[in-house]
């Protein structure tokens, strides 16, 4: 330890006056509040569903998802809260409590303030006592495709059509996928298989691997269930979803 | 709406990358938020150092703490969680450097395009010193650019250095003194230029 090199930032090392400067200055590099705000906002979903508030600006989060405040996230976070919304939503889904936050930028508020914030839930509880009622999907396009019979919710603005699977994005292709799981398992594993093809490195890896076993253990399919889950305990050891993935195959 | 958020494109790799060393719990029952609130400065300015662009940063720091999250409950506390974080940081932004040179759309030269308008004199001066040792700390490949700038910039021991990055200490020594050599050296030219112009 002792042996190592005076820092180039320090007043008397080797380095020129101007690249001392440049390395001074560097060390003022960081995000603006706002900045931070939308991460916080983006990121709410995976804090629980206490709020994150702060000195620099840091504002609620989507977990929080009570008026203006949900309301805010979901507006603010794009689709980079579907995304975190989706991670969320699987960390606490399987098996367990429904935590399906509706964070998409297509979330009306209404749906939002609908939206059931349930407490993620130990492995104990049942899968169906915590299915959230379609009209908590955070994606009102897709409730028609994937709830016909019981989403005719009369307070939720506008419907579009539902793009087709081809057009979504990541994310969105797995909330869709997430969200059939428990009416139309077997069109979850589709969508799992169409997420598999066409973001074969994506960023969701985990979580399609996470929906797509749910999907066959849903569909009685125990045995390729425990095989994928096999598999994915091989490939993510480390990952914070093994637990959730035990207490499914409990 | 981010319009370059790359949740809508085909990434190049699992962004899941485990730190080399020894993982680490964070302080016992420290939730993802406070690690957030506590770290996310940092994790900002290491990733912008490590070569994201201004553009893409926000997004990379997300997917940051979105490593973090899954693996924190593996975090087993033999080391820092400063280290832990830092290691995700260099290993996520190893892994955007590769996605974004495979889209070629590594944008070395450009300036921040979310930089804040250069109003005043010493707001122009910044930026521009930014963009300087941007260019300068994009000579060096991944691995001395980590550990020039986890040394020199965040000012972490060597030891610790060589953790973040996953190498024996002395072959961290060895790319601090290559990395030191070709920013001395790029420096020099760098403030050569600005004298002539």
């Amino acid at each position: 330890m002792s042996t190592e090199p005076k820092r180039l930032i320090e007043l008397d090392s080797e380095a020129p006056d101007s690249l001392r400067a440049l390395l001074r200055d560097a060390q003022g590099v960081g995000p603006s509040s706002a900045q931070v705000a939308r991460l916080a906002d983006k990121l709410g979903p995976l804090f629980g569903a206490a709020a994150v508030t702060g000195a620099s600006g840091l504002g609620s989060g989507g977990a929080a998802a009570s008026g203006a405040g949900g309301t805010a996230a979901a507006s603010a976070s794009a689709s980079g809260g579907a995304k975190l919304a989706l991670v969320a939503a699987v960390a606490a889904g399987i098996g367990g409590g429904a935590l399906w936050l509706a964070s998409s930028e297509r979330a009306a508020p209404t749906a939002l303030e609908s939206a059931p914030i349930a407490i993620p839930a130990p492995s104990a509880a049942s899968p169906e006592v915590a299915t959230p009622p379609a009209t908590a999907e955070p994606e009102p396009s897709t409730s028609a495709e994937l709830a016909p019979a019981e989403s005719a919710k009369p307070d939720v603005p506008e419907r579009r059509e539902a793009p087709p699977a081809q057009r979504l994005s990541e994310a969105e292709l797995l909330e869709r996928a997430r969200g059939a799981l428990k009416s139309d398992p077997a069109r979850a594993l589709s969508l799992t298989r169409e997420h598999a093809a066409r973001f074969p490195k994506g960023i969701l890896t985990q979580e399609r691997e996470i929906i797509a076993i749910e999907a066959l253990s849903r569909l009685k399919r125990d045995a390729e269930a425990a095989g994928r889950a096999e598999q994915f305990k091989k490939q993510y050891p480390d990952s914070a979803h093994q637990r959730k993935l035990d207490s499914l195959n409990k | 709406m981010v319009a370059r958020s790359p949740l809508n494109k085909d990434h190049g790799a699992d962004a899941d990358p485990s730190p080399s060393g020894p993982v680490l719990a964070p302080a016992a029952g420290q939730s993802l938020r406070e690690i957030f609130e506590a770290n996310v400065a940092f994790v900002w300015r290491t990733l912008r150092h490590f070569g994201v662009s201004e553009a893409d940063v926000e997004d990379v720091c997300q997917e940051v703490f979105v490593v973090v999250h899954r693996k924190l409950s593996g975090f087993e506390g033999r080391s820092a969680l400063r280290t832990w974080l830092y290691g995700i940081c260099f290993r996520v932004a190893k892994d955007h450097r590769s996605r974004a040179y495979m889209r070629r759309e590594i944008a070395v030269s450009e300036p921040p395009p979310h930089a804040a308008p250069a109003t005043q004199e010493t707001d122009y001066a910044r930026a521009e010193a930014r963009l300087v040792l941007d260019r300068i700390l994009d000579m060096l490949d991944e691995d001395k650019r980590a550990v020039f700038v986890l040394y020199e910039i965040e000012g972490l021991p060597m030891r610790e250095v060589a953790e973040v990055v996953g190498c024996p200490l002395q072959t961290a020594y060895s790319r601090l003194q290559a990395a030191r050599k070709i920013v001395l050296e790029a420096a020099e030219a760098a403030s050569g230029v600005r004298r002539r112009g």
